[in-house]
């Protein structure tokens, strides 16, 4: 697999580290759902996140459909870049899933 | 992966040492300055639209070779621009009967627009050849010797989930000198349209395709193709189009996707900045 998601208990964030494209995502969700479902203000640190396409910024989104009502679904530290396709994908509205700070 | 393209620097020393001239003697036929001729075969300079013509002539090539020798335009146009010349019968198609220092981009322009109307080209050839001498028209002026580094790279892929990684290296092994922000949409686009066609593959007879990344000096282009018989019809706009066609829409500099020959085709551009400029960040507002 060429990511990783690791819950920091320093932060309470949930960490992403890696690529995510199409042939992971569903494992991604697989294993990003659970951390985030019992949150009130879940928040995923994608700092370590090198790549992500259409697919993975779609797992995220079903992440956060899935997260009984909390959120909305807060993503750290992107890249500049990854920050711009998440404004192409929608994610700097209202919706389930909001851009907090990226990183530069 | 492609031929071996013989410079134009090379091409013209070469023609001048058969004909047994010199670079003052070669730079009074082709009617410009010594030191002109000279940065030419060094490749320090590239001539201007207004001697393509003749030094394509003088070279016994046509102007289609000329122009992908002087890095002006690509293998897949080159292409373009001699089968339909083949086609026509005719020795060129970028108009060899043309003659002279007149605008060479109206004239093509207008050349074109001929043939089209007289049938001679279809339009959607017409509009291939248009945008080939509309780029031109951009980048003529650009330095040869400042520009980025000419590479490409032909790969043969299976349709599966594995060639998205496979994908994304052969981009960044291929384009790996152009500015970092240029080379993450590159690699971004790349992966998309082999994801897309790894979903279109459901139900269908597709096991391969063919990833073409073309570095050239003024732009990357990238072309993904399939046999048409076995690939949907795109949907590269609208509400069936996803977020991957979303990014190709706003991120290239030009795309397209549709039936070429025997093949169905989805490609991008990605302009570069002129080398040396401050590299410009990715803008979405």
């Amino acid at each position: 697999m060429l990511f990783r998601v690791t819950p920091d208990a320093s932060t309470g964030r949930v960490r992403v580290d890696g690529e995510i494209d199409m042939a992971g995502a569903e494992v991604f969700e697989q294993q990003l759902a659970p951390l985030l479902a019992d949150r009130e203000s879940p928040e995923v640190d994608m700092s370590g996140v090198t790549f992500i396409d259409s697919a993975g910024l779609r797992a995220l989104y079903r992440c956060s459909e899935s997260m009984n009502g909390n959120g909305p679904l807060v993503v750290v530290n992107p890249s500049r870049f990854v920050a711009s396709l998440m404004k192409i994908a929608g994610f700097d509205g209202a919706g389930p899933v909001v851009l907090g700070d990226a990183r530069d | 992966v492609t031929s071996e393209i013989i410079s134009l620097g090379e091409r013209l020393k070469t023609r001048r040492e058969e004909l047994g001239l010199s670079q003052s003697q070669a730079a009074r036929e082709l009617d410009v300055a010594r030191t002109a001729y000279r940065l030419w075969e060094m490749e320090a300079a590239r001539p201007a639209p207004d001697r393509w013509r003749l030094i394509a002539r003088w070279l016994g090539v046509s102007v289609a070779t000329m122009l992908l020798a002087a890095d002006l335009i690509d293998d897949d146009e080159a292409t373009q621009a001699q089968t339909i010349a083949g086609r026509l019968g005719a020795g060129d198609e970028w108009d060899a009967s043309v003659d002279g220092a007149k605008d060479f981009f109206d004239e093509e322009r207008a050349a074109i627009d001929r043939r089209a109307l007289e049938g001679l080209v279809s339009g959607a050839e017409a509009v291939q050849l248009t945008s080939i001498v509309e780029r031109l028209r951009s980048t003529a002026g650009a330095p040869r010797s400042e520009a980025w580094r000419r590479a490409s790279l032909t790969k043969e892929l299976a349709v599966e989930p594995e060639a998205l990684a496979v994908s994304r290296a052969a981009v960044i092994g291929v384009a790996s000198n152009i500015p970092s922000d240029r080379l993450a949409v590159v690699v971004q686009l790349t992966s998309e349209l082999i994801a897309d066609l790894i979903q279109a593959k459901v139900g269908q007879d597709l096991t391969s395709c063919t990833l073409a990344i073309s570095v050239l000096p003024a732009f990357v282009r990238v072309r993904v193709a399939v046999p048409r018989s076995s690939a949907r019809p795109a949907h590269p706009v609208g509400d069936e189009a996803g977020w991957g066609w979303r990014f190709v829409t706003q991120l290239a500099t030009r795309w397209g996707a549709g039936s070429e020959g025997e093949a169905y085709i989805a490609w991008f551009d990605v302009d570069l900045p002129e080398p040396g400029a401050r590299p410009a960040l990715t803008a979405v507002s």
